[in-house]
């Protein structure tokens, strides 16, 4: 069994809407693998983005316990939480939310300076990656609004690694892109698991959903369901029924 | 961090430029209006230094009464009587112009017997003009366009013709502002043919324009307003003319107007630069509402909550300290002109000291500190900003109001009377109150 790197007791989460309380999560006990490509799946309004925020400290949840590598983080203030998620997270979201004003470079580089690291090792680490995920040295200069989808995506995900996490959180990160770019930021994702990478994604697309091999169906509030599948290997066929029907007993 | 401020410079830029020239506009009025302020301490060091005595007084009659009545006076620690003459129809041209000006009200001084005049502080002087010479207070020669070289034919009925080579322009600290007699010295030759004129118009009863000038020290206590009352009482009780006024009254000729100036710019200055603080707010509070997402990203990437204000605050602390020193400069450059061509027309004194570090550093100081804390506190509502929230609040097709699930109606004892006891176990207990 692998090393359990998340791990939530009892987690709930409450928001005050209009004087009413509404619980998105409760009593969710969850561990989250290190080295594993998680998916959480569910319908909309099911708690899938709060859940994701909670665990990578973005959220407080109301009641319940999360440790981190042992450690529990849910008594950690703002700051000590910011300073927290930028030496051990890295976040992909659906709208991307690259600082407009900054180049994709100096986006990347700016949360890798948060944790003390010299800007020109930045700048080499940063190249690296981006022709990792196939952004050419030309283009980290460019803005994020000059960019398409799928790259300005890519562009996050160096961010998001720059201080090498130890949790890549990706919220839908496919969802507002092109098929292209879907398969294009996809695969970067499997990459760096395949690397040892944990990722942590929330999603509704199925094709997303492959990738994953371990995938957790929220409904309600609680996890409903559990499929374990295994590395993703394109050609599995097989991988995408698996899926369908577990998506089918969930109620999807 | 810095990466964000370049960032946000970027994206701000067209509104920091105009607040970046409001604060130049602002701070250069402000110096300007410190640099006014500064005669008014000139003037007591100078006085000081050339112990020019608390008060002056012009009379015409015998000097030898007076000097008696002076010296019998307790009240009087020293003083000293000089001979000059006032005509009062005497006219110029300049340098053969026919524009013709007035001057009157000028008291001529000889250079020979003037001896104090070397002590005046000479602004301008031309050692090579040695005869038909005159010197010029401050006032007199830059109110009327007058400078070193210029020959001057002065033109008077009574006393006649003479063309004068103007060879020096020097501060004179009692008779030399908008509100008093003025002084002008002249060689000893033509000081001799202005007397002798002057002293047969007396004797034939045609115009009396002999004087004595008489300056003088108070013993300590004396208030210098009653000395000068005493004084005029009493000599012009012994028969003779006198007219005299104490050093603060000289003064206030001088820098009165200035502080009037001074006092008037301090307030534009002031008005302009609150107006801008208020729009800092505004556009910082409209920032952080165009910005929210970005917010919620750094936050989420790490950004801790003082980074984003530091951030900001560094931001316009940069733009307050460049347009500063802008400004500063800016009125370095001004205010020579602005002294040259109107300040020593109003107050006969001149900016002798160049720079000023204490208002300059001062100045620079208080907008460092001023700039940054009214953006800082307008920057406070960053601190409710959780980052979950501000991404949210970015994405209206996203919004947790419009997808929340809806509450659901439970039993009594549901599931979360379960929970351990957290931080957060009042919301547990107000949710049984509410069932």
């Amino acid at each position: 069994m692998s090393e359990v790197i998340i791990k939530t007791e009892k987690l709930s989460k409450s928001f005050s809407v209009g004087g009413k309380q509404q619980h998105v999560i409760k009593n969710l006990d969850l561990e989250i693998y290190k080295g594993d490509f998680t998916v959480i799946m569910g319908s909309s309004g099911a708690g899938k983005s709060t859940l994701l925020y909670a665990l990578s400290g973005m959220d407080k949840p109301t009641l319940g316990k999360i440790t981190y590598a042992g450690e529990e983080i849910t008594g950690l203030n703002d700051d000590r939480l910011a300073i927290f998620r930028r030496k051990h997270c890295g976040f992909v979201f659906q709208q991307i939310h690259l600082v407009d004003s900054m180049s994709i470079m100096d986006n990347a580089i700016s949360a890798g300076m948060l944790t003390g690291q010299k800007q020109k090792d930045l700048k080499k680490k940063a190249l690296g990656l981006f022709e990792r995920v196939g952004i050419s040295e030309d283009m980290t200069r460019k803005f994020p609004a000059q960019l398409s989808g799928g790259e300005a995506q890519r562009g996050a995900m160096v961010r998001a690694l720059i201080n090498d996490p130890d949790v890549v959180f990706a919220d839908e990160p496919t969802g507002a892109l092109n098929s292209a770019g879907v398969k294009a930021v996809l695969d970067v994702l499997t990459d760096i698991n395949n690397s040892g990478q944990t990722v942590l994604m929330v999603t509704h697309d199925v094709k997303s959903a492959r990738r994953a091999d371990r995938i957790i169906y929220l409904k309600d509030g609680g996890v409903t369901g559990e499929l374990r599948l295994g590395k993703y290997v394109s050609e599995d066929k097989e991988r995408h029924e698996k899926i369908r029907k577990f998506l089918e007993e969930m109620g999807w | 961090m810095i990466k964000l401020i370049k960032s946000n410079i970027h994206k701000d830029r067209s509104v920091l430029i105009a607040f970046m020239l409001i604060m130049i506009i602002s701070s250069a009025i402000l110096e300007i209006s410190l640099f006014l302020g500064v005669y008014d301490k000139r003037y007591d060091r100078i006085t000081e230094e050339m112990n020019t005595g608390d008060g002056v007084s012009f009379f015409y009659g015998d000097s030898d009464t007076v000097r008696g009545i002076m010296e019998d006076m307790s009240e009087v620690e020293s003083f000293n009587i000089i001979d000059i003459i006032l005509p009062a129809d005497m006219t110029f041209t300049l340098n053969g112009s026919d524009k013709e000006k007035k001057f009157s009200d000028v008291m001529y001084f000889d250079v020979e017997r003037y001896a104090s005049f070397e002590d005046f502080f000479f602004v301008e002087k031309d050692d090579s003009i040695s005869s038909d010479f005159i010197y010029l207070n401050v006032y007199t020669a830059y109110y009327n366009g007058i400078g070193i070289g210029d020959v001057m034919h002065l033109h008077s009925v009574n006393f006649g013709e003479y063309d004068l080579t103007v060879a020096g322009i020097y501060e004179d600290f009692m008779a030399g502002n908008p509100y008093s007699y003025l002084s002008a010295i002249v060689d000893d030759d033509t000081y001799g043919m202005i007397k002798n004129r002057s002293d047969e118009l007396e004797a034939s009863g045609t115009e009396f324009a002999n004087r004595r000038f008489m300056n003088y020290t108070f013993a300590d206590g004396v208030s210098l307003d009653d000395g000068v009352m005493k004084i005029n009482d009493t000599v012009n009780a012994a028969g003779i003319p006198i007219d005299g006024y104490a050093a603060s009254l000289a003064k206030a000729g001088y820098v009165s107007a200035l502080h009037i100036i001074s006092a008037f710019m301090t307030s534009l200055a002031v008005i302009i630069m609150v107006i801008c603080l208020i729009m800092m707010v505004f556009t910082v509070n409209n920032n952080i509402d165009r910005d929210i997402r970005n917010i919620g990203a750094l936050r989420a990437v790490g950004y801790t909550v003082s980074n984003i204000r530091a951030a900001l605050c560094l931001e316009f602390m940069g733009l307050g300290v460049i347009g500063t020193v802008m400004g500063i400069g800016l009125s370095y450059a001004l205010f020579p002109v602005l002294e040259k061509s109107l300040i020593r027309q109003i107050s006969g004194m001149i900016w002798e000291k160049r720079f000023h570090p204490e208002l300059t550093f001062s100045l620079v100081a208080a907008y460092i500190m001023i700039v940054p804390a009214v953006v800082f506190l307008a920057t406070a509502r960053i601190k409710k900003l959780h980052p979950a929230t501000a991404l949210r609040f970015g994405l209206a097709s996203n919004s947790f109001r419009i997808r929340c699930a809806l509450l659901q109606h439970q039993d009594r004892h549901d599931q979360f009377s379960d929970h351990a006891p957290g931080r957060f176990s009042g919301c547990v207990y107000l949710y049984h109150l509410q069932g």
